[in-house]
């Protein structure tokens, strides 16, 4: 049982390497991303991970992803469930406690929105593809 | 109580505002701090969550659960055998006269017969659940997540697939421990209603049996630091198996996968994962399997719904020392899914087992597969499979319904 300590150990340590002098902040739409740029000017590098082109429902949950966001300060999110297909995989894999919900460094965009086509009564799956908390295409109004 | 309720900044609102109209403050002045309606019916969703005996369903893990119904007719019965004698507990044949007295009754002997081929094809025509599955997944606290799959193969008994604890609060690794499908090559991590056909490749079946490498044991998955994406992943196993089960109290079995993806343009990925993974086998001597596979992904961007490539081939072999010779075999498959439209998919796969050889000859199989898929919740898929193997052919053909209810977390890239 010994060695398999010293494995967990040599895992631990070597995750502790890291260096940054700019905040490199995720977006996971190119929107947030150039509200994220207005704000930080020189101070932060910024990513979105969805294109512009893009439809932010449906993005590949890529690996590659996955490395962008566990060298992330800060993720910024849409939320109310529109990245919901694809973002917790990535925020699972990326390994970045930094950006974990509840962390300093993950960001809701959407709390604290006056949230629209909220449904009320039930939905299920026969209504299609409703987004139960409510219209997450809140910037663009 | 109510020190509980005024914590909540939203639930103040509320009472400020009904206290301000109780006093006697005209409705322009309660305006100002009146909450919205979506704000209110928020407001009464989250006191709902709270019911009257103090449990509270908020926390109750996401649930899901997927069936898949099959309906299949073959031209001759074909059974797929592990290479290396049967795996314990219930995946044991019926005809074994020494393990006759585990079987009270007929009831039970079709149970086995019938979990032996829960993840593949039945050995004969007819119409089968061929498994559901239910999935409880969910955070535990601010450093654990848990996920419990139960599978019922087939309509007798229910089996714990896969358990397991992960943590999600390390930097760059993750550790597990529970039961889990063993990071063995591509194939070997998947559930079976996320099969890319309605049966597995043949190495998987016949190297390790209907279940995979599925074990108790712990396990740690790190990103490596490089300039793509690369991760690797240790594994160490309990070794229950056919391959692994030494009687030896601390032969486990010991895997390693490298795994890497590049993106080679904004549409498409390329991806190369090695396997290997050893142990102590019934004669404690040495096991060993290793494994090779190769996976290119195309999805263009500004259609992802529409369009889609994959290209996959896997090489898996294992050595076998009984103390006397070194048994090796393997297999290799290579497959096609093609998106065409959005509903729609058609697959192609083509399998051989016995390289480098097999006695006393090696197995081949075709395979093409039409998908409907009306939603991401729910397909119908078809599929014909030419098997040659002893000099015959024996054709298959399989219907499959497959469908996810409840909450189902999104499918790793």
């Amino acid at each position: 049982m010994k060695h398999i300590l010293y494995w967990m150990l040599l895992f631990v340590w070597v995750g502790q390497v890291e260096v940054e002098a700019k905040i490199n902040v995720v977006t996971t739409t190119t929107d947030l991303a150039a509200i994220v740029k207005e704000i930080g000017g020189e101070e932060v590098s910024v990513q979105a991970i969805a294109k512009g082109y893009q439809d932010p429902h449906y993005v590949q949950a890529k690996p590659s992803y996955m490395r962008v966001m566990n060298r992330a300060d800060l993720l910024v999110y849409v939320g109310l469930e529109l990245e919901v297909g694809w973002l917790p995989l990535l925020i699972q894999g990326a390994r970045n406690p930094q950006i974990m919900p509840g962390a300093v460094g993950h960001l809701d965009a959407s709390v604290g929105v006056r949230r629209l086509d909220v449904p009320t009564g039930g939905v299920d799956r026969s209504m299609g593809d409703v987004h139960p908390e409510g219209n997450p295409h809140y910037w663009r109004g | 109580m109510y020190t509980c309720l005024l914590e909540d900044a939203l639930t103040m609102k509320i009472y400020l505002s009904f206290m301000l109209v109780l006093l006697g403050f005209t409705p322009v002045l309660a305006q100002s701090i009146v909450p919205s309606k979506q704000d209110l019916h928020r407001w009464l969703q989250s006191q709902g969550s709270t019911t009257a005996t103090g449990t509270s369903t908020a926390f109750n893990p996401a649930i899901g659960v997927n069936g898949l119904f099959l309906g299949f007719r073959t031209s001759s019965p074909l059974v797929r055998e592990t290479a290396f004698g049967e795996e314990h507990g219930h995946e044991e044949e019926d005809d074994h006269a020494d393990e006759g007295a585990d079987h009270d009754d007929e009831g039970d002997v079709h149970t086995d017969e019938e979990d032996a081929h829960a993840h593949g094809l039945p050995e004969e025509s007819g119409l089968s659940v061929q498994e559901v599955e239910v999935r409880f997944t969910a955070v535990v606290d601010a450093y654990f997540r848990a996920d419990v799959i139960l599978a019922i193969p087939g309509t007798e008994h229910i089996e714990l697939e896969e358990g397991f604890i992960e943590t999600t609060s390390l930097p760059n690794v993750t550790f597990r421990a529970g039961k889990f499908f063993g990071a063995l090559g591509k194939h070997n991590t998947l559930h079976s209603h996320a099969y890319p056909f309605i049966d597995p490749p043949i190495a998987n079946e016949r190297i390790f049996g209907g279940e995979g490498l599925n074990e108790v044991g712990l396990g740690a998955s790190m990103l490596l630091p490089t300039a793509w994406y690369s991760e690797f992943h240790a594994q160490i196993f309990n070794g229950d198996n056919a391959l692994f089960n030494s009687a030896g109290e601390n032969d486990f079995a010991y895997l390693g996968r490298w795994e890497n993806l590049w993106d080679v343009s904004d549409n498409a990925t390329l991806a190369w994962g090695g396997s290997y993974v050893f142990g102590k086998n019934e004669h404690r001597e040495m096991t060993q399997v290793w494994g090779s596979d190769v996976t290119f992904k195309w999805r263009p961007a500004k259609r992802v719904r529409d369009r889609g490539l994959v290209l996959q081939a896997e090489y898996m072999q294992a050595r076998v020392n009984d103390g006397l010779d070194v048994e090796k075999v393997g297999g290799l498959y290579a497959l096609m899914q093609y998106q065409f439209a959005r509903r729609w998919w058609a697959q192609a796969r083509y399998d051989v087992f016995g390289m480098p050889r097999l006695e006393p000859e090696r197995e081949y199989r075709v395979s093409g597969l039409l998908a409907f898929a009306p939603s991401e919740f729910s397909a119908i898929r078809v599929q014909y499979n030419l098997n040659r193997e002893m000099k015959q052919n024996i054709h298959q053909f399989a219907v499959q319904l497959n469908f996810t209810m409840g909450a189902h977390p999104a499918h790793a890239y």
